[in-house]
């Protein structure tokens, strides 16, 4: 097992409040890293040692933070973002809260509300990097099934019988039998309740009837 | 020709034992030599004849008595006593027949049988079929009967008989069998225990020569153009040609056997009446409607004929007919054709060339009272000397005739080779007084029209004056006008619109033509301003027009003049090249846009949220500073650099905020105004100055009542320049949706040593619940701004010693008032 290292971003033009706020949450014992524009946070290399967060401010020089906050949703990273902001309106935060913000704090503000907001942040983050491990571990899984046996994957979370399967397929129901039981031990498991689990995680949908 | 089945002359047709079909008229005879011989033919002979409802008679011979052949058919036929009963079958020994009056009789023997099937006829029966045997014969009698055979041999054609003549072949010699075979169609003989037919070598020329004959006869009466049909004595038809199958409907085999006259008659008194004449008068000749086959009539033309044969017996009735609807239709046509003239209103006449009416329609009789007009009478002697004129030239000749009251001018046309003159009579009165009128004023008129004429020039040459004078006009103003007949979707154009279009002038216009010009982007709208124009009468509009492909600004005002129930009937309208002055005007936009940049980055209110930006910075900073320092200092061994540089920020960032107050303080201080003396008239001129354009392109008509004796204020021009331009562009704002826009501005001076501006608009109005938080900061309705725009404005109007405030028009749109303190220094 790795260790899990939480991180807190902080991306904001001022310096002053850069600095303030990187003391504020280092005290609290999160290791921090400051951006003092948008663009600069894009450059740096996907943080991938733990769950972690990003304090944005909304109006910044070049890109905006609403802005970049869209650009991260296309890189699904699993960083959550909190936004912070001189004068932020109504509008503005409802999008922001749309596309998936954790808070938006208008400044100044107190250190409990920005403190609570940062672990919430690095919990859900934590919980997007864990649902994305399954997932790829699921997928691996997946990947090692022949097409015939994906094909019968398919077919079985649908809930269809073997014999219906079998009709499906134009393969004896003998066969079928076969292909699921190397389905089930290639996905590792022992109910096919389970195998519906794992391929609704990984995004695997039953073919239409 | 198609006659019945059993009427067909063609014996080699016939097939022994098949004695249903037999057709009438047939001759045959059997050679026997035993009894058996005589039953197998004569037995189912006579079965077929009884169930084809024929009269049979069977004469008999050695060696089968009368008694024994009655015996015999018995077991074959049923109900044998109850035919004899009803006298269908007669079974005779020869000697009550052949020898009934002693000797035998060829020509009575004949007649008997003759008479015999004409008795069948009438009881009912379809025809009569007979056998006779001839054992009886004595060789004296064998001439005799040979003579007689071929009596009945030439007769039964015609007749609806069969006859079979037995004959014993013991009893014939050679010879006497070949006269048998030759008095006979045809001839059974029993071969090898079989029957066999033989035929007559003369029947079967004769039958075929028959066969010849009836094809080309057939074929020669369904190509006469009548109808032509016969009958025989069962009164059934047994002749129809083509031509009556296509009068009557009926097809041949529907009538041939089946169909009798009377079926084509409307009624049997019809039918008995055509009959009687036929028997009577030998024929009947007349006009008759007869009945289709699907009931409808048709008008024909029949003659009926009895055939009798050499004893005056009628056999036959030949009928022939014609279509003669179309004859009687022409009749009818004439008949109406002679209505005619009688109907006419008009006097119509014709006049025999000694003077006598031959003719005169009532109408003549109505307007000629002078002379006696009916026919039969003379006309007068003037009237007659014309007739006799213009039959002696051959030329037509009008003559006027008044009769009491009225004028009737006649045209007499002569008909030569008739020897008579047709007079047509028209009635002129009316026409005659009209000319007698029109002859009075004719003067007048004529003096009338003369005037008007000198009128008219003098007026034209007016109007082309004035025309030359506006064309000069047009030129030198750019101004061209246009005039539309919406009616008749006529455009005319005068000179200097051809010039401002680029077009020719003279050359054809409509209104697409126009369209053309117009810039592609500007079609829409000026197509759209010319419908509502054409509804509401109003059309002023500027829009852009390609010439030579360069763009052209042009304003068009027209008038449309509207009928009473408002559709349009025609447009005048001017066009003005406007391009130089929009050219103006875009300069000018462009210099106010970018004054109004320069105004909105020095706007109190946007810099005011700067400063607000500005100052939460600093205090972000501060309030994270702090609490990270509180955090350490919790520590065991807090690290006192740290904490050091921390205070270090926070001395500075605290300075950065207290410089954004001030700046704030300093932005609002009353010592760093440019008080000057203004005529605030001036002020509001200087920005309205600014937005033409604005009020064009959103359509805004603008009214200033300005008080020209208002008195100088105190103020900054650049804030109050400020204030009334945010106060505009926001009644533009509550007016953008409105459909009519329009803006007042005012000034007047107050009693209480103050002037007031009013600006009214026409817009959406104040919510009533909003107006008193208007002028609070960061109040908005409006989805863009900051809501400091009319704080501003207040703070700028009380820091002048005035007050700001709003207030809902009575019927539509808000306005706003300020005042401000007068400058008695240098207002009095």
């Amino acid at each position: 097992m790795k260790i899990s290292i939480p991180i807190v971003f902080i991306a904001d033009d001022d310096s002053s409040v850069r600095k303030g706020l990187e003391r504020l949450i280092k005290s609290a014992e999160f290791k921090v890293e400051t951006f003092a524009s948008a663009e600069e946070f894009l450059q740096r290399k996907p943080y991938r040692s733990g769950p972690s967060c990003l304090v944005l401010d909304v109006r910044m020089p070049g890109l905006s933070g609403i802005d970049l906050q869209k650009e991260l949703i296309q890189k699904d990273t699993s960083t959550s973002i909190i936004f912070i902001t001189g004068h932020g309106n109504i509008p503005m935060s409802v999008e922001a809260m749309k596309n998936g913000a954790v808070d938006f704090l208008p400044k100044p503000f107190d250190e409990k509300e920005l403190l609570s907001a940062i672990i919430r942040a690095i919990e859900k983050s934590d919980h997007i990097r864990k649902n994305d491990d399954e997932r790829a571990k699921i997928n691996c899984r997946v990947n090692t099934l022949t097409p015939r046996e994906y094909e019968c994957l398919r077919w079985v979370i649908s809930g269809m019988l073997n014999k219906q399967i079998a009709s499906k397929l134009g393969v004896t129901e003998k066969t079928v039998k076969v292909h699921r039981g190397r389905v089930m031990h290639k996905m590792q498991t022992a109910s096919v309740a389970e195998l519906v689990r794992l391929a609704q995680k990984c995004g695997i949908t039953p073919p239409k009837k | 020709m198609k006659i019945i089945k059993k009427n067909t002359l063609d014996f080699r047709k016939i097939k022994i034992n098949d004695f249903y079909t037999m057709p009438w008229g047939t001759h045959l005879c059997q050679f026997y030599q035993t009894k058996k011989d005589l039953l197998e033919i004569l037995i189912p002979y006579f079965k077929a004849g009884l169930k084809n409802n024929e009269f049979c008679i069977w004469v008999t011979s050695e060696p089968l008595s009368a008694k024994e052949a009655k015996n015999v058919l018995k077991k074959e036929v049923k109900n044998l006593d109850k035919l004899i009963k009803k006298g269908q079958l007669e079974i005779l020994d020869h000697s009550q027949w052949y020898t009934k009056g002693g000797k035998f009789n060829a020509n009575k023997m004949l007649a008997a049988w003759i008479e015999k099937e004409r008795h069948a006829l009438r009881r009912g029966f379809s025809g009569l079929r007979l056998t006779g045997n001839t054992f009886w014969l004595e060789k004296k009698d064998w001439k005799n009967f040979t003579e007689y055979e071929e009596k009945v041999n030439n007769a039964i054609g015609k007749l609806r008989m069969l006859a079979l003549c037995t004959y014993s072949l013991d009893k014939c010699k050679a010879s006497q069998v070949i006269d048998v075979v030759n008095n006979h169609q045809l001839s059974l003989i029993k071969r090898e225990g079989k029957w066999v037919s033989v035929e007559s070598s003369s029947y079967r020329k004769a039958a075929d020569n028959l066969k010849e004959i009836n094809l080309k006869y057939e074929l020669l009466i369904d190509n006469i153009p009548l109808h032509i049909a016969a009958t025989d004595r069962t009164g059934k038809f047994i002749v129809w040609n083509k031509h009556s199958e296509e009068l009557f409907y009926y097809k041949k085999k529907e009538s041939i056997g089946k169909l009798e006259p009377k079926d084509l008659h409307t009624s049997i008194a019809d039918a008995k009446k055509v009959i009687r004449a036929a028997k009577e008068k030998g024929i009947f000749d007349g006009d008759i409607k007869l009945k289709r086959k699907d009931s409808s009539l048709v008008d024909t033309h029949l003659v009926v004929i009895p055939h009798r044969d050499e004893r005056g017996v009628i056999v036959n009735y030949y009928g022939f007919g014609e279509d003669i609807t179309e004859r009687k239709q022409a009749e009818e046509k004439i008949v109406n054709l002679a209505k005619f003239p009688s109907e006419n209103p008009s006097p119509v006449l014709r006049i025999a060339k000694d003077g006598k009416i031959l003719f005169a329609n009532e109408a003549s009789q109505l307007f000629i009272s002078k002379w006696p007009s009916a026919p039969g009478h003379y006309v007068p002697y003037f009237i007659k000397r014309s007739i006799t004129d213009t039959i002696r030239s051959g030329k037509k000749k009008e003559i006027e005739i008044e009769d009491k009251d009225r004028t009737i001018v006649f045209s007499l046309k002569p008909v030569k080779e008739g020897g008579y003159v047709n007079m047509y009579g028209l009635d002129i009165t009316e026409r005659k007084r009209a000319e007698k009128l029109l002859q009075g004023s004719h003067h007048e008129m004529e003096k009338r029209v003369q005037e008007r004429t000198r009128e008219l020039k003098e007026s034209n040459k007016a109007i082309e004056i004035i025309k030359d004078a506006l064309n000069r006009a047009q030129t030198v103003a750019h101004i061209g006008s246009w005039n539309l007949n919406t009616i008749k979707n006529v455009l005319t154009w005068s000179d200097e619109t051809y010039r401002i279009f680029g077009l020719e002038i003279g050359s054809p216009l409509d209104y697409e033509k126009f369209l053309k010009i117009v810039h592609p982007d500007d079609r829409e709208y000026v197509s759209k301003s010319w419908q509502y124009a054409l509804q509401k009468g109003l059309y002023k509009i500027e829009h852009r027009i390609i010439v030579d492909g360069s763009v052209k600004w042009v304003r068009e005002i027209a008038q449309v003049e509207l009928d009473k129930k408002g559709k349009a009937i025609s447009g005048i309208g001017t066009v003005q090249d406007i391009t130089e002055y929009k050219q103006q005007e875009e300069s000018l936009r462009k210099l106010q846009e970018e004054l109004t940049h320069v105004s909105r980055v020095t706007t109190m209110g946007e810099l005011t949220a700067a400063l607000a930006h500005e100052l939460n910075q600093p205090l972000m900073a501060i309030i994270s500073n702090a609490q990270a320092a509180q955090r350490f200092m919790a520590k065991e061994n807090p690290d006192l650099n740290e904490i050091k540089d921390i205070l270090a920020d926070i001395i500075r960032d605290d300075k950065r905020a207290s410089d954004v107050i001030n700046k704030l303080k300093g932005l609002l201080k009353k010592s760093e105004l440019e008080f000057t003396a203004l005529n605030i008239n001036d002020v509001i001129r200087e920005v309205l100055s600014l937005i033409p354009s604005n009020i064009v392109i959103n359509n805004i008509s603008l009214n200033t009542h300005l008080d020209e004796n208002i008195s100088f204020v105190d103020g900054d021009r650049i804030q109050l320049q400020q204030v009334i331009l945010n106060l505009i562009l926001n009644s533009f704002e509550a007016m953008k949706d409105a459909y009519s826009k329009t803006l007042c501005i005012r000034t007047a001076r107050e009693d209480n040593g103050s002037i007031i501006v009013s600006i009214e608009d026409s817009g959406t109005g104040i919510d009533e619940k909003s107006i008193t938080r208007l002028f609070e900061p960061f109040f908005t309705t409006k989805k863009e701004g900051m809501g400091m725009g009319l704080a501003i404005n207040k703070a700028i109007i009380n820091s002048h010693g005035g007050s700001l405030w709003a207030k809902n028009n009575k019927d539509k749109g808000a306005s706003f008032y300020f005042t401000l303190p007068i400058n008695k220094r240098r207002s009095e």
